[in-house]
């Protein structure tokens, strides 16, 4: 599994996103850059320009005309994923620190930080496609605030029908998409250990959480039932399900300011592969010089992508032995 | 004997599997039923076969420009 590398960051990635039909990977950073890359062959095609502090996410419409980006310097932006122009930027009073599109592409949800005076919040904004992109609207078709703890990640269920979010705490709220209100709250991770991301299967009935607390957890929009905990030895900071094979890809590492003692894994910082249904982990993907920060799997299971905390995205397409590998009760399975 | 207790925790492990297996094939298989009638209730298409269907008219409309 010989990676790509693609680098063009000069700081640490914050999230990658491959576009639906994984032609194209965005990478955010510490940098205030956004990049666009080719997956083919890990040329860039171009950097967005504009924000003015770390971009701390990005989300691309399932219609890939639109690209949403959310950064520390209170802005969310649309961009025309064609021209590179940004149609429209929307200010808050804090940091946005995720956007996600719905699943139709018809809404965008933000989180915003809290800060001194201002609660953390996730808000929504219908979007528009129209022939000219910067038509869009300035209202707020929701606004959820978050008094309890605030929220750290957000993301849509199927049908567009809740928000559910990770929060400061551990803890995972599932809201009425429509109305915001919270209908559900379960302790997913550690108490007091931050809910680093969250991502949605494809059909989105179910995500995958990483915790502060070392473990991932699988759990199911409806009714936050937590269906399989993965355990890992460090602090993790993203995870993500992938499609063809069940596995799921973790990825974390201790930071090096956290390190008491001199590390010895300098260079080995790892993606670490577990089956989905069975919980065990069944591989490692080396590379990063540090801890990873963001993973992505090609929306048709043929590749994943991590950015780390050294300012590099490594593109991985799997191979045969990936595919070919199967517990002998799924080759049973498979045989009926 | 030893070897008869690896047997038997191995046949453990592996009839585990078959369970977990069955399992998660059975709720995947009701939550995407259940979802699927939600959807045809709310009138909501299905976003993966607007996707097909966008690259599928998208392709119908180049060769039409062939043609001419």
């Amino acid at each position: 599994m010989r990676p790509v590398l693609l680098s063009g960051h000069e700081r640490s990635l914050n999230q990658i996103k491959y576009t639906p039909d994984g032609d194209l990977l965005f990478s955010v950073a510490k940098d205030k850059n956004v990049c666009a890359w080719f997956t083919s062959n890990g040329e860039r095609l171009g950097t967005y320009h504009g924000h003015q502090g770390a971009v701390w996410t990005v989300d691309v419409s399932p219609n890939t005309r639109l690209l949403a980006t959310g950064a520390a310097d209170n802005n969310v932006k649309l961009w025309n994923i064609k021209t590179g122009e940004c149609v429209k930027t929307w200010g808050f009073p804090t940091a946005v620190k995720r956007v996600e599109f719905s699943e139709d592409g018809t809404q965008l949800l933000a989180v915003t930080e809290k800060r001194m005076g201002y609660l953390g919040t996730i808000v929504v904004y219908d979007i528009r496609y129209g022939e000219d992109l910067s038509d869009q609207t300035d209202e707020q078709s929701l606004r959820i605030e978050c008094e309890r703890s605030k929220a750290t990640v957000a993301a849509w269920s199927y049908l567009s029908k809740y928000i559910i979010a990770g929060h400061e705490d551990g803890t995972v709220s599932q809201y009425d998409a429509k109305s915001g209100e919270l209908l559900l709250d379960a302790e997913v991770h550690d108490d007091g250990y931050q809910v680093n991301d969250l991502q949605m299967s494809q059909d989105r009935t179910y995500f995958i959480t990483a915790g502060k607390d070392k473990q991932a957890k699988l759990v199911t929009c409806r009714d936050l039932e937590i269906l399989k905990t993965y355990k890992a030895d460090t602090p993790l900071n993203t995870a993500a399900i992938t499609p063809k094979k069940d596995f799921v890809i973790l990825g974390g590492g201790q930071a090096a300011m956290d390190v008491t003692t001199t590390s010895a894994r300098q260079g080995k910082f790892e993606a670490r592969f577990y089956h989905k249904i069975f919980e065990d982990e069944i591989g490692r993907v080396r590379g990063h010089f540090g801890p990873l920060n963001t993973i992505a799997v090609h929306p048709q299971g043929t590749a994943y992508a991590s950015g780390g905390e050294d300012g590099y995205v490594r593109m991985h397409a799997f191979d045969k032995p990936y595919f070919d590998f199967m517990y002998e009760v799924e080759r049973e399975q498979a045989r009926r | 004997e030893d070897r008869y207790a690896v047997d038997i925790a191995n046949t453990a492990i592996v009839e585990e599997r078959r369970r977990l297996l069955e399992e998660w094939d059975a709720w995947v298989r009701m939550v995407k039923e259940d979802v699927k009638a939600e959807r045809e209730e709310l009138g909501i298409p299905d976003p993966k076969e607007e996707l097909e269907l966008q690259r599928i008219r998208s392709a119908a409309s180049e060769e039409e420009q062939v043609v001419e």
